[in-house]
C-alpha cells in the first residue's frame, strides 16, 4: 500500500499569495518560499498524498517526464523531511 | 515582479506576527490572564480570500484591565520593553501600550478606542461572544462576528483619511457581512457607548456611509471624533484629547503637557533627542519653535473638523 505523508500542522503555518506559498517553519521560525512545483502540490501534502500522485500531479499540470517528475518529488519530500514538516498520518 | 515580491514579504511578516501572538497568549493563559487577539489575523482570515495579501505589522491583544498590570509583566518576561517609555498618563495612549522585542510587535490594549463605558465593562461586553481561531501553529481567541464588525467601523473612525486599510477592511466588511450582524454591532455599540464614532467610522467613506443610515445611527459627531476622520495632523489631535478630558483641571494638565512634553515624549518622537542630554536640552528649545511652524496645519484641521459633519 502506497505510503501517505501529510505536511505536519503543528509545525507549519502557510499562506497562498499570489499563486505561491508563504510558509513559516513555527520551530525554526524560518519562512520557507515554496517554488511553482512545490505550490502545486501543496495542497495534496495538506490533505495527505502519495508521492505517486504527487508524481502524477507534476506530469499532469507541466507535461514533466515520470522518472523527472519523481525525482522533483523525491527532493521536495527530502526538503520537508528534513525540516521535520512532514508525517505519516 | 515588485508587488509580487512585497506581497510575499508582507505574508512572511503577517505569518510571524502569528506565531509570536501564540506565543504571547499562551503565554498570558499560562499566567492567568486571558487574551483575545484583535484585527491582524482576525481579520485576514475572516474578510479575505485566501490568495490576497492583506498585511500587519502587530499583535493587537486584549486583556481585562484587572490583569493589564500582569500583562505587561508577562510581556517583560518574554523580553519585550515597552516601546515608549517615560510618558506621563497625558501623552500615552489610554486604550493600548506597545511593546517590542526586536522586529516583533505587541500592542496591549485595556480597552478598544471609540468605546465610551470603563475598560472593564468594556471588557464583558465585547468578550461576551468569541470564537476560536487557528493560526501560527496554535489557537488564539478572536472576538465574535458582531464585535469585530463594530471594531472595524471603529477602527475606520481611529484613523480616519490617514490610513488606507481600516476603510479597505471596513468596505469589505459591510459588502460581505449580512446585515444582522451589523445590527447587532450597533446594538453593542449602544451598550458600549460607541455609537457615534461607529457612525463616523461608517460614514467616512461613501462606500460604507449608507449602512449608518440603515441601522438607524445618529448623525453628528464631537469634535474629537471629526478631527480624527478628517485625517488631521497628529497635533491637531490633541485638541481632541483636551476636548475629550473631563473637567477643567484635566484639560489644562493635557494641554500643558502637551506644550511641555516628557523627556520621553520628545525621545520617541525626534530620534536626535535620543543622544544624550544635551541633544534632549536642545530638541526643548526646538519643540516651541517646531509647534509654531506646525501651528497653521493645526488649526487648519481644526478649522475643517469644526466646519465638518462626519454624521451629515
Amino acid at each position: 500500500m502506497p505510503e501517505t505523508v501529510q505536511l505536519r500542522r503543528s509545525a507549519i503555518e502557510w499562506r497562498v499569495v499570489e499563486g505561491e506559498v508563504v510558509a513559516l517553519d513555527v520551530a525554526r521560525s524560518e519562512y520557507v518560499l515554496i517554488n511553482r512545483s512545490g505550490t502545486a502540490l501543496w495542497d495534496l501534502l495538506a490533505e495527505g498524498s502519495t508521492p505517486e500522485a504527487l508524481v502524477d500531479r507534476l506530469v499532469d499540470r507541466y507535461g514533466l517526464r515520470p522518472e523527472v517528475a519523481a525525482a522533483d518529488v523525491d527532493a521536495f519530500l527530502g526538503v520537508l523531511a528534513a525540516r521535520q514538516l512532514l508525517e505519516r498520518p | 515582479m515588485l508587488d509580487v515580491v512585497n506581497a510575499r514579504t508582507m505574508t512572511a511578516r503577517a505569518l510571524q506576527v502569528d506565531r509570536v501572538a501564540v506565543e504571547v497568549v499562551g503565554a498570558l493563559a499560562a499566567d492567568g490572564v486571558r487574551a483575545v487577539l484583535l484585527k491582524g489575523a482576525a481579520i485576514a482570515t475572516w474578510l479575505y480570500d485566501e490568495g490576497a495579501c492583506r498585511p500587519y505589522g502587530d499583535a493587537d491583544l486584549l486583556v481585562a484591565p484587572a490583569y493589564f498590570g500582569p500583562a505587561e509583566r508577562t510581556l517583560t518576561g518574554l523580553g519585550f520593553v515597552l516601546k515608549q517609555a517615560g510618558l506621563s498618563p497625558v501623552e500615552e495612549t489610554p486604550h493600548a501600550r506597545l511593546w517590542v522585542r526586536g522586529t516583533d510587535m505587541v500592542d496591549l490594549h485595556r480597552t478598544v478606542w471609540g468605546v465610551g463605558v470603563d475598560p472593564a465593562s468594556a471588557w464583558t461586553v465585547l468578550t461576551a461572544e468569541t470564537e476560536v481561531l487557528r493560526i501560527g501553529g496554535g489557537t488564539v481567541e478572536v472576538l465574535g462576528h458582531p464585535a469585530r464588525a463594530l471594531h472595524l467601523a471603529l477602527h475606520a473612525a481611529q484613523h480616519g483619511g490617514r490610513e488606507v486599510k481600516p476603510r479597505e477592511d471596513l468596505e469589505r466588511a459591510t459588502a460581505l457581512l449580512p446585515f444582522d450582524t451589523w445590527q447587532r454591532a450597533a446594538v453593542l455599540a449602544r451598550s458600549l457607548g460607541a455609537v457615534q464614532p461607529m457612525a463616523a467610522g461608517l460614514r467616512s467613506t461613501p462606500a460604507t456611509a449608507s449602512l449608518a443610515d440603515q441601522l438607524g445611527l445618529e448623525a453628528g459627531a464631537p469634535l474629537w471624533i471629526r478631527l480624527r476622520v478628517g485625517a488631521a495632523f497628529t497635533d491637531a489631535l490633541v485638541i481632541g484629547k483636551i476636548v475629550q478630558a473631563r473637567g477643567l483641571k484635566a484639560k489644562v494638565a493635557t494641554a500643558v503637557r502637551y506644550l511641555v512634553p516628557t523627556p520621553g515624549r520628545l525621545r520617541g518622537r525626534y530620534h536626535f533627542a535620543r543622544r544624550g542630554p544635551v541633544a534632549l536640552g536642545a530638541t526643548y528649545l526646538w519643540w516651541p519653535i517646531s509647534f509654531a511652524g506646525r501651528l497653521p496645519r493645526i488649526l487648519a484641521d481644526i478649522r475643517r473638523a469644526t466646519k465638518r459633519d462626519a454624521g451629515a
